[in-house]
């Protein structure tokens, strides 16, 4: 069985912002499915996203996604023609009811015919479940469908290329299964790339998962090899081992320990979180757990 | 676009989405889209709300105190729309700073349409505003057209000038959002450009020359009350609307030109924008030295001769008991001014009325300030060099309702009936706090209108019984005069009558007494109560009437002028 062909090849990406490198001389490519880019707080995931998204362009490296080069116009416009971007924070305007606001990108994206781009509009509503209040003004809506709103507009012109930026973040726990639900039936066939700090989002959907970490690239592969790196560094013991990177008493009683274990360790099946985890190392860990 | 073959078997498929037209073709529609959405939302913009309930007041009030003479009315149009300008630039430049204000850029930068497309689309989203302004301008003026005594006909670049001024300020207003993501900047601006505006409107309603550096500015406001015959006007009003669509030109292309530089439009684009700012730069350029002109001599020719030989440029019908001067295209105002004419003959005794009669009204109006600075015309040597026969001097402006009805049937009146009881004598005009003096002072030449003593006061009662209106206009200029008399006119004419302030209050005495005993004793005794000798004292001795007191002696006129 041969690999899937990449969608999306970066290299050697690179952004700086003052002193900061944002990005340094990261390489990956992306196929079709979901794939989870994980990474703690600074990582550079919102930098690495926009590129991706044509927001702005690296200081070094290119991308080619869909065959398309965003550095040259013709291609940037394409590429945007077929991406759906859903940034962290969208920006919504909030005296627009959610279909003005939707329809106004979608305008923005050139859905030129009225008739069409309002099917449109109401099709991706409907998709993420809020054609009942399609006509409620943005500001009266909860956090939660105000992410789906952001979704929404994303799906617009049912792009190939999905760039989700913490797309969970504020969801409580019944609208993350509606998301996980959503999102693993669009990444069938297309290319989802969803940043996170929540790696069971990653666990229920991601064919793929990146780990970005000081704009560098720590991992990329599928969620059971990042879990692996983690095989024979997680074990159980009654008290919380001074040794371990991390530890925390789970709902046993007992404690889960990450690091290098004692001899004779209890060990553990480890889970996609203890190799990211793992992956982070020392004083991080703590930070990405949280 | 169709859907991506193949995959998302489960979810539904998506509108035909619409890869098949090109681009180019594709963005321009979607810049067309957005530009109805962005100008449906400027329409319901709260701020855009309130200045179109304010223009609409404003029309309804603004200059419509006065039978419209429409092609002066068209100016009063301008300024009632300032508001809508002013929120249209506050409201454009909202909209232009949309993404900023919502953090909505990167949102917006992910998508197709340029920045420079969503520029042209701001500008776009204006014309509908634009053209309510137009409509409630023609609106307006055919509210105005259908009104009785109406004259004239609408000036369409006067017209459009308040239409063209909402353009510009919501054209200024996405300039600014494209040059400062600052939303404090365009009420700033707003301010400055209200000051400005109505300071410079002020420098030229105090009297500088109809075409000066003041048309530079936006807002200008007709100079005199009496709506000078449309010939005689003399604004550069279609230069000053070409000059305000160039300067929206060279703001919009200018914000088009900022956002090409800013999203690093092709060479092209930019090059093309560069010609139309240019092009519009010229153009503004051009015709602001040309509104700016001195006036010309033709024009100062014309209005020195209607201003020194009126009635060499009027037409006249005789009507009745009167002969009706007027400039050509003022006819329809004779019907307005016959039936008050006409009651005030009625009120003189029939032998009189045959050896006076015909009376001749005649449009006279006091444009002095269109001639001062750049025209040079001696307007108080020309009206004194007049002549013709005195005439029952009325302005071009009849007022409608209200206190202008009051003061126009008061001073037409009060003219005919100074023309019916008898020739000049000795009233002095004031010498302070008045319009322009008409002639030297009393003490070295003869004054020249019969404003004293007991013909005064008939006059005025003639006046005041022709109707409720004249009485009332009457009324208001006695109580009102800080002298010892008063005129009705605000550009006093030569041949305007001053009327002894005691004379006005005596006439108004008598009004409260029934008036066919008081016709019966004036009639009785005309011939002696038309003497310019015959004193109130007398006239009170012979209606039996204990004349009113004088008005306090003034000191810096030296008391009344009777």
């Amino acid at each position: 069985m041969t690999a899937p062909a990449p969608t999306v090849r970066a290299r050697d990406l690179t952004t700086t912002f003052g002193r900061t490198r944002a990005l340094d001389g990261v390489s990956f490519e992306l196929v079709a499915g979901v794939t989870g880019l994980l990474g703690p707080n600074g990582a550079g995931k919102t930098t690495l996203l926009r590129v991706l998204a044509t927001v702005s362009a690296p200081d070094a490296g290119s991308v080619l996604a869909l065959g398309l080069d965003p550095r040259h116009s013709d291609q940037r416009l394409d590429l945007r023609g077929r991406l759906g971007y859903m940034p962290q924070e969208p920006g919504f305007h909030a005296r627009f009811t959610a279909f003005e606001f939707v329809d106004y990108v979608a305008i923005l994206k050139e859905l030129h015919q009225r008739r069409a781009r309002h099917q449109e509009v109401r099709r991706v509503l409907e998709l993420v479940g809020l054609g009942a209040v399609r006509g409620k003004q943005i500001k009266a809506l909860s956090g939660g469908m105000r992410r789906r709103v952001a979704l929404a507009q994303a799906l617009l012109g049912d792009p190939d290329l999905l760039v989700l930026d913490e797309p969970t973040a504020g969801l409580d726990p019944e609208q993350r299964l509606r998301f996980r639900d959503l999102v693993s039936r669009l990444g069938e066939g297309r290319t989802v790339l969803l940043s996170t700090h929540q790696t069971e989002d990653v666990v229920a959907l991601a064919q793929h998962v990146m780990v970005l970490h000081l704009g560098r690239l720590r991992f990329a592969g599928t969620p059971i090899e990042l879990a692996e790196l983690a095989q024979g560094h997680v074990w159980q013991s009654q008290e919380r081992d001074p040794g371990a990177l991390a530890a925390w008493r789970t709902g046993t009683g007992q404690h889960r320990n990450i690091g290098s274990p004692p001899a004779g360790a209890e060990l553990l099946e480890p889970t996609l979180e203890d190799g990211y985890l793992l992956l982070l190392g020392g004083d991080q860990v703590g930070e990405a757990a949280a | 676009m169709t859907t991506t073959g193949g995959h998302h078997d489960d979810l539904p498929p998506a509108a035909g989405v619409l890869r098949a037209v090109p681009a180019e073709v594709r963005s321009r529609r979607s810049m067309l889209a957005l530009a109805a959405v962005e100008s449906g939302r400027l329409l319901r913009h709260p701020a855009v709300l309130a200045a179109t309930a304010l223009s609409v007041w404003l029309l309804w009030r603004w200059g419509k105190g006065t039978v419209p003479v429409l092609h002066y009315a068209d100016i009063a149009t301008q300024f009632p729309l300032a508001p809508l300008a002013a929120a249209a630039l506050l409201a454009t430049n909202l909209a232009v700073l949309r993404p900023h204000r919502d953090g909505a850029v990167d949102l917006y930068g992910a998508t197709r349409l340029s920045l420079a497309r969503r520029t042209l689309a701001h500008l776009l989203s204006v014309l509908p505003l634009a053209a309510l302004g137009g409509v409630l301008v023609a609106a307006d003026l055919a509210w105005l057209a259908g009104m009785p005594g109406r004259v004239g006909s609408p000036n369409l670049a006067e017209a459009a000038t308040g239409p063209a001024l909402i353009l510009l300020g919501g054209w200024l207003g996405v300039l600014l959002g494209r040059l400062w993501r600052s939303v404090a900047v365009a009420p700033l601006v707003v301010v400055a450009l209200a000051v400005g505006s109505l300071t410079m409107t002020d420098l030229y309603a105090g009297g500088h020359d109809q075409r000066s550096w003041v048309w530079l500015g936006t807002l200008l406001r007709p100079v005199t009350v009496d709506p000078p015959p449309a010939a005689l006007l003399g604004r550069p009003a279609a230069w000053h609307l070409a000059y305000l669509l160039g300067a929206a030109v060279v703001v919009g292309a200018l914000a088009v030109w900022r956002s090409q530089a800013r999203a690093r439009a092709p060479r092209r684009a930019q090059a093309a924008t560069a010609a139309v700012l240019v092009a519009a730069l010229a153009a503004t350029t051009v015709t602001a030295v040309i509104q700016t002109q001195p006036t010309s001599a033709a024009l100062a020719a014309r209005w020195e001769a209607a201003a020194t030989d009126p009635a060499a440029h009027q037409v006249c019908q005789r009507r009745g008991p009167a002969v009706y001067c007027v400039f050509p295209g003022f006819e329809p105002q004779i019907a307005l001014w016959e039936p008050t004419v006409r009651a005030v003959v009625a009120g003189v005794p029939p032998e009189v009325a045959a050896r006076t009669l015909p009376v001749t009204v005649a449009h006279r109006v006091g444009w002095a300030r269109l001639f001062e600075d750049d025209a040079g015309v001696a307007t108080d040597q020309g009206q004194a060099d007049r002549d013709d026969r005195p005439v029952a001097p009325v302005g071009t402006a009849w007022g409608r309702d209200g206190r202008a009805l009051a003061t126009s049937q008061a001073r037409l009146a009060s003219n005919v009936a100074a023309r019916l009881v008898g020739p000049p004598d000795q009233v002095q005009e004031p010498a302070t706090e008045q319009p322009k003096p008409t002639a030297g002072s009393a003490a070295e030449q003869p004054p020249p209108n019969a404003g004293c003593n007991a013909r005064a006061v008939v006059a005025l009662w003639l006046a005041a019984r022709a109707s409720p209106h004249a009485a009332a206009g009457i009324r208001q200029h006695v109580t009102d005069a800080r002298f010892g008399s008063f005129a009705f006119a605000n550009d006093v004419d030569f041949d305007d009558t001053w009327w002894g302030v005691r004379e006005g209050r005596f006439a108004l005495a008598l009004l409260e007494r029934p008036g066919d005993q008081v016709t019966q004793t004036l009639w009785g005794n005309w011939d002696l109560l038309m003497s310019p000798a015959t004193t109130l004292e007398r006239l009170g001795e012979i209606l039996g009437v204990q004349p009113p007191p004088g008005p306090a002696p003034t000191p810096d006129i030296g008391g009344p002028v009777c």
